[in-house]
């Protein structure tokens, strides 16, 4: 237990001087401060672009500028976070640092579990920062209207988050070269989105997280309806943290 | 004009941000002039012209360990 305390902390340490959690941050914390503004200048920019046609632009609300974020944040947010973490236990085993860790009493789950633990850290800070500058931002920008459920919301999204930590953890301790994690982190990921495009079990699986948040919101939808996602999306990411262990432990460093 | 200027003190921030990354990624890359994956001309072009992904993609996947 101490192991995982400690090795997790070494993580941390290691992506800040590697700079990957700094540049998981700085997108982050972007994407916060620019989806508000992009909401408002929105039609602006369309004047601007003059096109020709009159076209009608509702004036934007705080939904639009929640629209956006969420929008950001589940598509490029997690495209970069992807990207980031899909490397983290495959760039130890193709350097070999791997099984220098391993021999000195780290066990196998361990690594795999600290890995995971010190990513989902930088990604709570990073995507808490980025929501309390959106939110800032909305209020200022937008002082008219009062979202429901706004903190539930950003936690479902949170939520998902994490299950694509789960899924770039899970590769990456698959599979034997980067390339290979990102493509294994991007299918399951595209997976899990094409379930929430399906009649049937659309409104109970984990991609339900991202693509109906936005609906608490205004309260189009009802927390409840959550219960389920949220269960499942919890199950996810235990069993792809299990499956990354086990097959962790059985491979040949 | 106006309009945007009335929204300079929001975009200050964002402007550091993104400048500040890829000034970082490019330092970093120049310092070092050695990458895993590509080269380092790919690299600086990687990190100029992919806005966001550049930077990241070239600590995720190009820098060299020190």
């Amino acid at each position: 237990m101490s192991n995982l305390f400690t090795f997790t902390k070494k993580e941390l340490y290691e992506q800040i001087k590697t700079f990957k959690g700094v540049a998981v941050a700085a997108v982050l914390l972007v994407f916060g401060m620019t989806s508000p503004l992009l909401a408002k200048l929105m039609p602006e920019i369309f004047k601007s672009a003059d096109l020709g046609v009159a076209l009608q632009i509702p004036d934007p609300t705080y939904l639009d500028a929640y629209a956006q974020f969420f929008k950001n944040i589940g598509e490029m947010g997690l495209i970069v976070i992807m990207l980031v973490y899909a490397g983290a236990v495959v760039s130890e085993t193709t350097r070999g640092t791997a099984t220098l860790m391993l021999t000195k009493r780290l066990s196998h789950s361990a690594f795999v579990i600290s890995k995971f633990l010190s990513a989902a850290i930088v990604w709570t800070a990073s995507y808490a920062g980025s929501a309390a500058l959106c939110t800032v931002y909305t209020i200022y920008l937008f002082p008219e209207g009062k979202p429901s459920n706004l903190l539930f919301s950003l936690f479902c999204m949170w939520l998902f988050g994490v299950i694509t930590l789960a899924a770039a953890l899970f590769a990456s301790a698959v599979f034997k070269s980067y390339i290979l994690s990102a493509v294994g982190t991007f299918a399951v990921w595209g997976l899990l989105l094409v379930t929430s495009a399906l009649p049937k079990i659309k409104d109970y699986t984990p991609a339900f997280l991202s693509s109906d948040n936005l609906k608490l919101l205004n309260g189009a939808c009802p927390p409840d309806k959550f219960q389920i996602p949220i269960i499942l999306g919890i199950l996810l990411t235990a069993l792809l943290l299990t499956l990354a262990c086990i097959i962790f432990r059985r491979r040949e460093l | 004009m106006e309009n945007i200027n009335q929204y300079l003190p929001f975009l200050i921030p964002v402007a550091v941000l993104e400048i500040g990354l890829l000034l970082v990624a490019l330092i970093h890359l120049i310092r070092h002039k050695s990458v895993r994956n590509l080269n380092v001309g790919v690299w600086a072009a990687i990190i100029i012209i992919l806005e966001f992904i550049g930077p990241v993609l070239y600590f995720a996947i190009g820098r060299k360990d020190d």
